[in-house]
């Protein structure tokens, strides 16, 4: 390990067709560039192309882009060039996102041989994530095998959640056999929203008790934080269990599981597929899976409401479930797409916890503009904020933390 | 994983297209088996294939590489024989003619590599170009390329017309020679009509009416018998004796042997000219001389076994089941003209077989084939739906929006 320096972190995250990155300088988190590839390996309409950012100056760049390696290639042939330009420009060390290593990695690691051999062991945990993730970091191992990379956990922070929430109900055998448990997920987001807030709040990480609503338009997730620690999330093994989202149905009764198996004769797989791409908003709204067409129609339209309704009370279930495991929270914050753009999504999970001295101010939530605003009464006992998620930024001060001392976590 | 299969189809279909239209240019024929093989191999390369080689034969075999040391699967596509310069009505550019199980496997390899989903076993693509026997280079490459990886493999599919159905095998076919030779045409009188085809008209009468008895199976159909030729040398010496040959095309089926399919057809033979015992009668398969290369000539047996493949294996099952869940309403069938390398996999190395594809079998074997390339594509994706049921690793609870 070295000591404490100035370095710059490639953060990569990718997904299925896009590839994110940004240059951080470290550790003052400065963004040196930023971009984004996108529509990988597709070809409609739209073709693929490259928004790549350096201050304010924006670049489009249409391009082909076959696959992820092409899209690598030309992203590192943009960032060797902006390196001419401006020497400040370049990267010391790569760091990359990472869903679910199961129980081989519970802490931020330096990409060897051995890891490498070992995350490939993880693939199927997250075969849609993972693969893409490994794809990658396996490519930086090739291309350039002289600069040292990070893998940043995204189930890591969740690590610390006690065997009694993490444990399933079912028989030990096939719990063992198979690793079955809660691993919960968003750990990145989670963990940027409990340093962030405790910094907005001038306390220690280790004196706060956080509720962190990450809810996306994608993926939701709600997680009990407690000194530091997280001690719950509302997903489980898979990203399928806890709140409704855009198309996963979210908890369930396992009974309806089986019942409709049998009345239909449907195959797991087709299961499988009602419950993560056809449920959710999706399944009660119809015509969208996008929580804000919901609220668009909220006042014409019966499922409108309904979805809208469903989706805030199954937030509320979870944030007054954390506030008893927490014993009242110090403070509880809304993140992602639709945790800071939706003011009427707050105010409804919000609305009736007063029994509990959390109160939410009705003119700061709507006002809301950007960045950290706390949204909170000033009678209120638990703090409430938005605060917007930056998972890049916590990916490469993970990736420091590690590269620089060695002892993270 | 159809979206994925789908959006990164539509990305591959430019190459699509442009090595469909080299393939469907490409006049294959055994001189330039080697360039053929060359430009295969080199579009695997650009497909970023992990391993990539071909055998004495002009085989080719592409491979993308599984995560985990399980069992494989196989597609397998041929040649077969073109008429590439026939013209065919309403051909368009946006359509490929001939080849198309090999185009389809090709890219069924690159569509996954593409995905990024991960396999637990490998896909394994093999290409056997030689259409002059097709059997050959399927034993070929199993019994010497592939030998250690036999064990290996859970399934084969075998990318050749099936109309998007799920085809589990055809009947088998051989070529047989009743061979008569002997003192034959001692009591001719050809003036009087007395002359070969009197002689062997009764064979052929008999051969016919064999043909009217033959077994059918359930799932495969009636099995047949037609006279293909007939021959006779004329000559009459001591050393080369008079000799008349009947040639019939047999298709059979499973519950028959073709041991005794030849010695029922000897049988008949006898019971026509036993009674004359200077004649010699004898049956035999025929044979055919194939030139594998400017100095090498083998031969071959003209049979090509049965084959079928039990409808419950779970390879058939998953199959199926992924199909029909993607709305490719895919029933299972069997292939009534064309004959495939199942006889080897399925028939002799009992590897679990299917056969899937665009296009109708009939209109292939007319020799007017040609297919849209959206059907291609089509073909292409449910493909790799398969490969990813039958070996690749389940993603339940995992969506490919970011979580």
């Amino acid at each position: 390990m070295i000591s404490k320096k100035n370095i710059n972190i490639l953060v990569f995250n990718c997904g299925s067709s896009s590839l994110k990155y940004k240059i951080f300088n470290m550790p003052s988190q400065e963004i040196l560039l930023y971009g984004e590839a996108e529509r990988i390996g597709t070809h409609g309409q739209k073709s693929s192309m490259i928004n790549h950012y350096i201050g304010k100056k924006k670049e489009r760049i249409k391009t082909i882009l076959s696959d992820h390696n092409e899209a690598f290639k030309k992203v590192m042939v943009l960032i060797k060039r902006d390196g001419k330009l401006n020497k400040a420009i370049n990267f010391d060390i790569f760091a990359h996102r990472y869903v679910h290593p199961g129980n081989s990695f519970r802490s931020t690691t330096l990409v060897t041989k051995p890891v490498l051999k070992k995350l490939r062991k993880t693939l199927d945990l997250a075969p849609i994530h993972n693969g893409i993730s490994y794809k990658m970091i396996a490519l930086c191992s090739e291309k350039f095998k002289k600069k040292p990379q990070l893998i940043v956990f995204d189930s890591t922070f969740h690590s610390t959640i006690p065997q009694e929430f993490s444990t399933y109900a079912i028989p030990e055998k096939l719990r063992k056999k198979y690793n079955l448990k809660k691993i919960g997920f968003h750990g990145i987001s989670h963990k940027y929203i409990m340093q962030e807030a405790c910094r907005f709040v001038e306390k220690p990480v280790n004196t706060q008790k956080i509720i962190s609503c990450h809810l996306g338009t994608g993926g939701s997730s709600v997680c009990a934080i407690d000194k530091g620690k997280s001690i719950n999330n509302s997903m489980g093994f898979t990203p399928l269990e806890g709140l409704m989202m855009n198309t996963r149905c979210g908890d369930l009764d396992p009974g309806t599981v089986f019942y409709l198996m049998s009345k239909e004769n449907l195959s797991i797989q087709e299961t499988e597929e009602i419950l993560n791409y056809k449920s959710g908003i999706l399944g009660i709204l119809k015509f969208s899976s996008d929580l804000r067409d919901a609220i668009e129609m909220i006042n014409k339209d019966q499922k409108a409401k309904m979805a809208f309704d469903m989706y805030s009370q199954r937030v509320k279930k979870y944030v007054f479930f954390y506030s008893l495991l927490l014993q009242k929270p110090d403070i509880i914050v809304f993140t992602d797409s639709l945790g800071v753009l939706v003011p009427l999504l707050r105010e409804k999970i919000c609305s009736s916890l007063k029994f509990m001295d959390i109160e939410i101010d009705k003119v700061k939530n709507n006002n809301y503009n950007k960045g950290t605003v706390e949204i909170s009464t000033p009678s209120s006992q638990t703090k409430i904020f938005i605060l917007p998620t930056d998972e890049e930024v916590m990916i490469a001060r993970e990736a420091y933390k590690e590269y620089t001392h060695g002892n993270n976590n | 994983m159809k979206k994925v299969f789908k959006l990164k189809s539509e990305g591959l279909r430019d190459s699509i297209t442009d090595f469909s239209n080299w393939i469907s240019d490409f006049n294959l024929h055994r001189d330039n088996i080697t360039e053929f093989t060359g430009t295969m191999k080199n579009q695997m390369k650009k497909l970023e294939f992990d391993k990539i080689s071909s055998d004495k034969f002009g085989n080719i075999v592409g491979i993308i590489k599984g995560y985990k040391s399980q069992k494989n699967i196989s597609l397998i596509s041929h040649c077969d024989i073109p008429n590439q310069n026939e013209k065919l009505p309403g051909f368009k550019t946006d359509m490929v003619r001939f080849k198309a199980g090999i185009i389809s496997s090709l890219y069924t390899g690159a569509l996954i590599k593409r995905s990024l989903l991960p396999l637990e076993g490998d896909l394994i693509v093999c290409c056997v170009p030689r259409f002059e026997s097709c059997e050959f280079g399927i034993k070929y490459l199993f019994d010497s390329f592939l030998r250690s990886e036999i064990k290996k493999i859970k399934g084969i599919i075998l990318c050749e017309p099936t109309d998007f159905n799920v085809y589990l095998g055809h009947k088998g076919q051989m070529e047989y020679e009743i061979i008569v030779k002997g003192d034959i045409n001692r009591n001719f009188v050809e003036n009087k009509g007395f002359n070969i085809l009197g002689t062997m008209f009764p064979l052929i009468n008999e051969l016919e009416k064999l043909s009217k008895t033959l077994p059918t199976s359930q799932t495969l159909g009636k099995a047949n018998l037609k006279i293909k030729d007939v021959n006779y040398n004329g000559y009459k010496t001591a050393e080369n004796p008079s000799e008349f040959k009947i040639i019939a095309e047999r298709v059979f089926i499973p519950e028959e042997n073709l041991q005794e399919i030849l010695n029922r057809a000897k049988t008949i033979a006898k019971s026509v000219y036993g009674q004359n015992s200077n004649l010699s009668i004898n049956t035999a398969v025929s044979r055919e001389k194939i030139k594998i290369s400017p100095k090498v000539d083998i031969s071959l047996k003209k049979e090509v076994l049965p084959w079928s493949m039990e409808s419950h294996n779970p390879f058939v099952l998953k199959t199926l089941e992924v199909l029909n869940e993607n709305n490719i309403k895919a029933k299972t069938g069997y292939w009534k003209d064309i004959l495939t390398a199942g006889s080897y996999t399925k028939g002799i190395l009992k590897i679990p077989t299917i056969g899937f594809g665009a296009g109708n079998e009939n209109v292939i074997n007319s020799g007017f084939e040609s297919l849209k390339i959206d059907e291609l594509i089509k073909a292409i994706c449910a493909a790799s739906l398969i490969v990813n049921r039958n070996i690749g690793m389940p993603a339940f609870g995992w969506n490919d929006n970011d979580i």
